[in-house]
Formats: C-alpha cells, structure tokens, sequence
C-alpha cells in the first residue's frame, strides 16, 4: 500500500455511501480492517424502493445492496443496530451506542439523514418516510385509510400522494409554496407537476403551509395557514431531511448543515472524510459548496470517499442526478441550477415533457417526464461540456 | 420462463441499482455501463424489478 500506516478503516453509516465505500475499499486492494456501522437494524438496502415499489405493491421486499454473504467474502465486519455517538478526533477513536470503542486510522462519515417532523405536525401516529421500518405502518394505514393527508409536496410526497391514490385513498397533498417543487424547478415546471397530482385526482392545496397536526376519535385533524381543515384517517409528512451529524458538535468538525468537505471528501479534521447526503462538498466545477440528497450521487461519492481514504486521487465532481417514479410518469433531472436565467419547456402536457434550465445561454439542468430517450442525449450533453470546459481549465494551467 | 434482457447502453448512466436489483444477472462493466451476464441468475420478478427500477429506463424485457 501507498499508506502502510492505514490499517484500519470505519465507515459509520448504513445506506448507499457507506456499501459503496466498504465495497470500493477492497476493490482498491485495501487489506486492512473495514468496519461499516450502521443504527438501522439490517445492512444497507434499497431505500429508493420503500416509496414506490415496496409502498406500492409490497414489491419484493426489503431489497439489500450485498447479496448474502458478500460482506462476509470481502472480510468486512457489519455492525447494526448501533448508532455512533461520539467522536474523538485528536485520539481516533469512535465510541457507538452500546459502549463498544473503535479505533481508527481513517473514518468515513456516511451517516445519512433523517425525515425533519417539526413539532406541531409530530401527532402520535403521523408517518414519515425514509427507512426500511417506516413502510409497513404506512401500507397499514394506506390500505385501511379512505383518506391521507400528504404534507409535502416534494418527490417523496408526490411518490406517497401517488402510491396513495393506488390504494385508492382519497388523498389531499398540502405544499406551502404555491406550486409544488418551485424552488428546485420553478413554477413554470412546478405547475406541470401540480397538473399531474390533479389530473390523478389528488386534491391539490398549495400556498398554504400545514400547522398543525391533532388526532382525535375520527382520525386526524389537519389545520392549514389560512384557518381551514382537512379530516383524514392518516398522515404522511415528507418535508424534507436533516443530516444526523448532532452527535459530531463536540468533536469541532466544521460543519454548516451538514459535514464540510473539500473537493476530495476532507473534513476539516485529520483521516476523517464525509460522503452522500450528509456531506456539503466543494464543487470545483460549480464553484461552489454542494449538498444534494440523492441516491445515485450518494453511492459514487462513497466510491470517492475510499479513494480519497486510501491517499489515491478522489475528486468528487459529479452531475448531480436523481429520478421520481409518480403514477405513470418518471421523472429525471441532471445538472446543477439552484438558479437559471430560462427555463424552456416543450411537450404535450404534465406526463411527458421536457425542460431546460439555461444560464447565459448555457445548459445547466435538465428536468423530463416520461422522456427517457432524450433526457439521455441532453444528460449526456451535459457531461461532454463539462469534460470540454475541464479540458479548458488544463490548458489554462499549463499555459 | 427465460426472459429476454436488452440494455440501451446510450441511456445507462451506471447507477448500479439493478445490479442488486437483479443478483447479479445484470453487471456493471469496466466502463460503469450495465450489461446482461446471466439471466438464469435472477427471477422473473427481480428482472422485472430491475427494469421497473432503473432510473432511466434503460432496461427493456421481451417475455413472448
């Protein structure tokens, strides 16, 4: 090994960062110990499923990422059910939930995130959704239900709402904004989204946020900003996630919402690397900090992560991906547009259109329904210019 | 049952999903881009999962 003093790694974390980073490590040629933590019960399984397939139709299951025995062929030792709690990153050692004590040479943060549940909508029963142990309340309560009350309406709220109306539970999405999704599409796309929940039937409340959450004898009550009410018989709050890093405070790891890293998963403390959706990393094509909380970012910058571990090269530079099955439509993004200058649509309505996002004239995102064939070509437009304009900055070096 | 497995190459993007979705039927090659090995590895259902799961549609199963 390039770094015969690393011989031990940990990876805290249970979801798709910390599989691809445990997996990577070996496929590096890494020998020494590999330990992967998780607080989940089970290994690190497909969470993308929980809000469609495994929602929807019960699907295949709890879908894990390892085949059985994989971990075990590869020499990594898996620890569940214990979540870490502190950090000491001067001695590198990381002490978990039932007192064990690892020590470490390198530590890989992959921690994840969990659902944000503010407290007037925390009513005893209200559901969320993120983790494998979250589904079979929330098929109970779609199957028994006549209606939900979704609050949110982002991807995970409209993939619910959707799964909902499978059900066929009466199903009202409330989003504070006045159209869903508008500050990650506009409201130009956001309004083909809200199109597609009406066209399905749902009963659509925008502008209005969700204040609070009570139960009583009939089910749920849900009061809405304006003072109105919505009766139902379960509720579904999707507003989002924050990253589980409260237990890293006092370690003094730099963090800003989330971990602080460099362009090559860095931390600000020494060995320790952060990877998925609790990472805020530098981004030198965007030149800027990026967090975004998708599946397939996730796994890549876990691979990156064991590089950079391990002292190879790492940058981690992706563009940014995810994809929402709804109904029957299938949504995909690519790029990087927190803001745009044009936003141009074509298309034959809500299920089936394309959008691009141009800033100076340039592409920047791409945002389809139903369109797969020509997400594929613009995506990959995408990821060519973003080679040219690298190749660009080499030159600029070495001039 | 044998189901027929086809990739779009053009539309993969490599994010591995239906690789644990399918058991190994369908691996990642060297260039991150998916291809059909053995589809006796997998079910007809785990197929099918993978295909319904691929966040491009890049999977496409002929059951005739």
């Amino acid at each position: 090994m390039s770094h015969p003093e690393v011989r031990r790694i940990v990876v805290v974390g249970g979801g798709p960062a910390a599989h691809r980073c445990v997996t990577e490590l070996r496929k590096l040629g890494f020998a020494g110990s590999v330990t992967m933590v998780s607080a989940e019960p089970v290994p690190p399984y497909d969470r993308t499923l929980l809000s469609k397939d495994n929602l929807a139709d019960g699907g295949p299951g709890i879908v894990a990422m390892a085949a059985p025995g994989t971990y075990e062929s590869l020499d990594i030792s898996v620890l569940v059910g214990r979540a870490a709690v502190t950090l000491d990153g001067r001695e590198r050692i990381v002490r978990l939930s039932d007192g064990t004590l690892l020590e470490y040479d390198r530590l890989v943060l992959a921690v994840g995130g969990a659902p944000i549940l503010p407290r007037a909508l925390a009513a005893p029963g209200v559901l969320t959704m993120r983790r494998a142990e979250d589904v079979a309340p929330a098929r109970d309560a779609l199957e028994r239900s006549r209606h939900v009350v979704v609050i949110g309406g982002g991807f995970i709220g409209g993939e619910i709402a959707a799964a909902a109306t499978a059900f066929g539970c009466g199903v009202s999405l409330v989003e504070a904004c006045d159209v869903p999704l508008r500050s990650v599409l506009g409201p130009e796309v956001g309004s083909l989204v809200a199109d597609l929940h009406r066209a399905k039937g749902v009963d659509l409340r925008c502008g209005v946020p969700a204040q609070s959450v009570t139960e009583d004898a009939g089910g749920y009550r849900v009061v809405l900003g304006d003072g109105s009410e919505l009766r139902c018989d379960s509720v579904v709050v999707g507003v989002g996630m924050r990253p589980s890093t409260e237990w890293l405070r006092p370690s003094g790891i730099e963090m800003d919402g989330a971990i602080r890293t460099d362009a090559e998963c860095r931390t600000s403390l020494p060995g320790v690397f952060a990877a998925g959706d609790c990472a805020r990393w530098w981004s030198t094509r965007y030149g800027a900090y990026c967090h975004v909380e998708h599946w397939d970012t996730a796994g890549k910058h876990g691979a990156a992560a064991a590089r950079a571990a391990l002292g190879r090269p790492a940058r981690f530079d992706p563009i940014p991906f995810f994809w929402s099955d709804q109904y029957d439509v299938k949504y995909q993004w690519a790029g990087h547009a927190p803001t745009w200058d044009a936003v141009e649509i074509s298309g034959s309505g809500a299920a089936e259109f394309t959008a691009r996002y141009r800033v100076g004239g340039r592409l920047a995102g791409v945002f389809v329904a139903n369109r797969p064939k020509e997400f594929g070509r613009l995506r990959r437009d995408l990821v060519d210019a973003a080679k040219r304009s690298e190749k660009d900055d080499k030159e600029v070096v070495a001039l | 049952m044998t189901l027929r497995v086809s990739i779009d190459r053009d539309l993969c993007i490599g994010s591995g999903n239906c690789v644990h979705l399918s058991h190994g039927a369908i691996e990642l090659d060297d260039y991150d881009v998916a291809e059909v090995r053995d589809t006796d590895a997998a079910t007809p259902d785990q197929l099918r999962t993978a295909q319904r799961s691929c966040p491009t549609a890049a999977i496409a199963i002929d059951e005739s």
